[in-house]
């Protein structure tokens, strides 16, 4: 009977936390991370997943092994730093 | 004997009926057939002439309307004119050349006018070719202003069609709008003498900017892309116009 309580606590909150991490497989957003961190330059090759964080923030990993943060600044600028 | 009469005389309405029914479908079909009289043709024409000129109008109008409604009479008047520039053809471009409201009814009098001469005599042709004459010349006239015009709304809807494709994700425009902006700032400060870059080196940040967009564009939206390749010297005579540059 503890055991069972434990693990529908420990599923409740896996679901509570687990809500932000979304969209991470959304091909749409995967070309566009793609396009974007080619227009800056950077080195990536393909965008295989996208993490959002916030609003306009998102962790992308590229198929070169390379991680970046894309987000947009409060001046309006996108910015993608290699993480 | 006497019933045999009976029945021939109650016989009389249903032969009367049947005949009747058969002169009425004689003359139906007849009425078919038969060709108006001259007279009510004319009229019939003439009574049609504004809808059969606004056919052709409607026809070029439609495309156009679902776009942008307001646009009616620079279509309208593209339709009558002759294309006398070098802009590209597509008509989603050229619609937003002219908000010129006069060609309109100009537009329609010529349209009207033509329909005129096809229906009418030989002999009423002669007042009616001045109208035809007259809207030629007017239209050379306003050819070069109407040219600047063009160009200068074709990069307002080429601009439009950029932020609504679908081919580019947001991130993507937004970092496009930057790269524009940034190129921008540096024809701004280059004609205020602030930088020591020349035309050349700005040509070919223009043109490393147009292939990165034309790049996202050839695949999903080829018709953009091909007006942007269409439009790239345009754009460029403006940018390397300081003139033309300040009024942006």
């Amino acid at each position: 009977m503890k055991y069972v309580k434990t693990w529908m606590l420990v599923s409740v909150m896996a679901a509570l936390f687990a809500a932000p991490s979304f969209a991470a497989e959304d091909p749409a957003l995967l070309k566009d991370m793609t396009s974007v961190i080619a227009l800056l330059g950077l080195p990536c090759g393909q965008v295989v997943s996208a993490t959002q964080q916030a609003d306009n923030d998102h962790i992308v990993s590229c198929t070169d092994g390379n991680l970046y943060r894309v987000f947009v600044n409060a001046e309006g600028r996108v910015v993608a730093e290699k993480q | 004997m006497s019933s045999s009469s009976f029945e021939s005389i109650a016989a009389i309405p249903v032969r009367a009926a049947g005949l009747l029914c058969v002169l009425l479908a004689a003359g139906c079909a007849g009425l078919e057939r038969e060709p108006p009289p001259p007279g009510a043709a004319q009229a019939e024409v003439v009574a049609d002439a504004p809808t059969v000129a606004d056919e052709p109008v409607v026809h070029a109008v439609t495309p156009a309307v679902a776009a942008e409604p307001e646009v009616y009479p620079a279509v309208v008047s593209t339709v009558a004119e002759p294309v006398t520039d070098s802009a590209p053809p597509p008509v989603v471009a050229e619609p937003a050349v002219r908000p010129v409201t006069p060609s309109a009814p100009r537009t329609t009098e010529t349209s009207i006018a033509k329909t005129q001469v096809a229906s009418a005599k030989p002999s009423a042709q002669s007042p009616v070719t001045p109208v035809l004459a007259e809207p030629p010349q007017k239209k050379e006239s306003t050819a070069p202003r109407t040219g600047q015009q063009q160009a200068a709304l074709d990069m307002a809807a080429l601009e439009k069609r950029l932020r609504e494709t679908k081919a580019i994700g947001v991130f993507t425009k937004i970092t496009l709008k930057n790269q524009v902006d940034d190129l921008l700032n540096q024809f701004r400060a280059f004609y205020q003498g602030r930088i020591k870059a020349t035309l050349a080196e700005l040509r070919q940040a223009y043109d490393r900017l147009l292939l990165k967009v034309l790049a996202l564009l050839q695949d999903g939206d080829q018709p953009l892309a091909s007006e942007i390749v269409a439009s790239r010297d345009a754009i460029w005579g403006i940018l390397s116009d300081p003139v033309k540059f300040a009024s942006l």
